[in-house]
């Protein structure tokens, strides 16, 4: 333990040595140009149409630009890994499991069983939404403090792009939503619009009405926050890696921040999955509703 | 001088600070749950970080926030 904290040591002051002898000495205390920090969303790489520079004015719309920008090619490369683990998984699936099988098999029963926990059994067939953001989520956020990423033109850790966690915010949207239709039919509606209050009296029918509005504002704020809270996290993370990598000057210092963006990347990802799951199991329950109050407070404060 | 600076300066301090409050309070609570019943520690550190990050991302949101205007000129 003492060797390898010695042979940081020594690394990081070869490395502050060499950049002295040679005239590279970062300038410290850092100024504003000295602290690389990240841009807010993906740039393009391949231009398919749409003006040049859609962000200078004109009408902000889809086809203002269509591009493959850098996270989404980081993204296809994170879709590429899991489908590749998936399929190496699925394929040598033997009565007594290996390493590798034994892995997959552990971590897929503990998702199984997290999603148990959470909201009985009914909600495991939608493991494939839950793991699938889960894991996802969990490498793109991984892959924005490894070295490169983020740094050349063509690779972007695609949660850092709020796009890229738009969609998956929207895909966790059309699927519960999906999800609370099919459970009880037309009956799933009467969260937003219930007239059933009126018949205990006028006062009770308008705060019933009032109640089922501002549900239907929760559901954009659920969309909005879902989106803001990874890419805040993740963004922030590189923009703190950034500035602190400015301001501490010996190179590895930054190590212990970089464990915090692993704990960061894992809850977020968790957290990610996690609420687009309870708001399924918040639309299975949608109708009645009273004696979930519990569940429902849980919702609100998300 | 550049006002949006001050907001900026503003909107992050504000927001660490609620942020801050709510994740001791969360927190002291979840030391103290976990004292009471140290079965259960395993459940309430998960419930516990669970909720510790909607506090966070409040404080999240206003960095954002921050950010966004520190780029602003008035």
């Amino acid at each position: 333990m003492r060797q390898v904290l010695l042979l940081v040591l020594l690394l990081n002051g070869l490395a502050v040595l060499g950049a002295a002898l040679t005239g590279n000495l970062p300038n410290w205390p850092p100024g504003q140009a000295d602290i690389h920090v990240a841009e807010q969303a993906g740039s393009p790489i391949i231009q398919l149409g749409g003006d040049e520079h859609p962000s200078e004015g004109g009408v902000v719309s889809i086809w203002n630009d269509i591009s493959i920008s850098n996270s989404i090619l980081t993204s296809w490369l994170v879709m590429a890994v899991l489908f590749v683990i998936g399929l190496a998984a699925a394929r040598a699936v033997t009565e007594v499991p290996g390493r590798f099988q034994n892995l997959i098999e552990s971590v897929v029963q503990g998702l199984v069983d997290f999603m148990r926990d959470a909201g009985g059994v009914r909600v495991v067939r939608y493991l494939p939404l839950f793991g699938t953001l889960f894991l996802f989520g969990l490498l793109s956020n991984w892959l924005s403090i490894v070295p490169l990423v983020g740094q050349v033109e063509v690779l972007r850790a695609p949660t850092s792009d709020y796009h890229t966690n738009l969609a998956l915010a929207l895909t966790g949207f059309v699927w519960y939503q999906a999800a609370g239709v099919r459970q009880n039919g037309v009956g799933y509606f009467s969260r937003w619009i219930n007239f059933t209050g009126f018949k205990e009296g006028i006062l009770v029918g308008v705060v019933m009405i009032i109640v089922g509005a501002i549900e239907l504002f929760s559901e954009i704020f659920r969309i909005l926050t879902l989106t803001l809270r990874l890419w805040g996290n993740i963004w922030g993370g590189e923009i703190v890696l950034a500035v602190l990598a400015a301001l501490l000057f010996v190179p590895s210092f930054v190590l212990p921040f970089i464990g915090l963006e692993l704990f960061i990347g894992f809850i977020q990802a968790f957290v990610f999955a996690f609420l687009v799951l309870l708001y399924i199991v918040l639309a299975l329950e949608s109708h009645g509703g009273e004696e979930h109050e519990g569940a429902h407070e849980a919702a609100h404060a998300a | 001088m550049n006002l949006a600076w001050l907001g900026a300066g503003l909107a992050i301090g504000l927001g660490a600070l609620g942020a801050g409050l709510g994740i001791g309070i969360a927190g002291s609570k979840v030391a103290e749950a976990t004292g009471r019943n140290p079965d259960a520690a395993n459940a309430i550190r998960t419930n516990g970080i669970i909720i510790v990050v909607f506090a966070e991302s409040l404080g999240i949101f206003s960095f954002v926030i921050a950010f966004l205007l520190q780029g602003k000129a008035l």
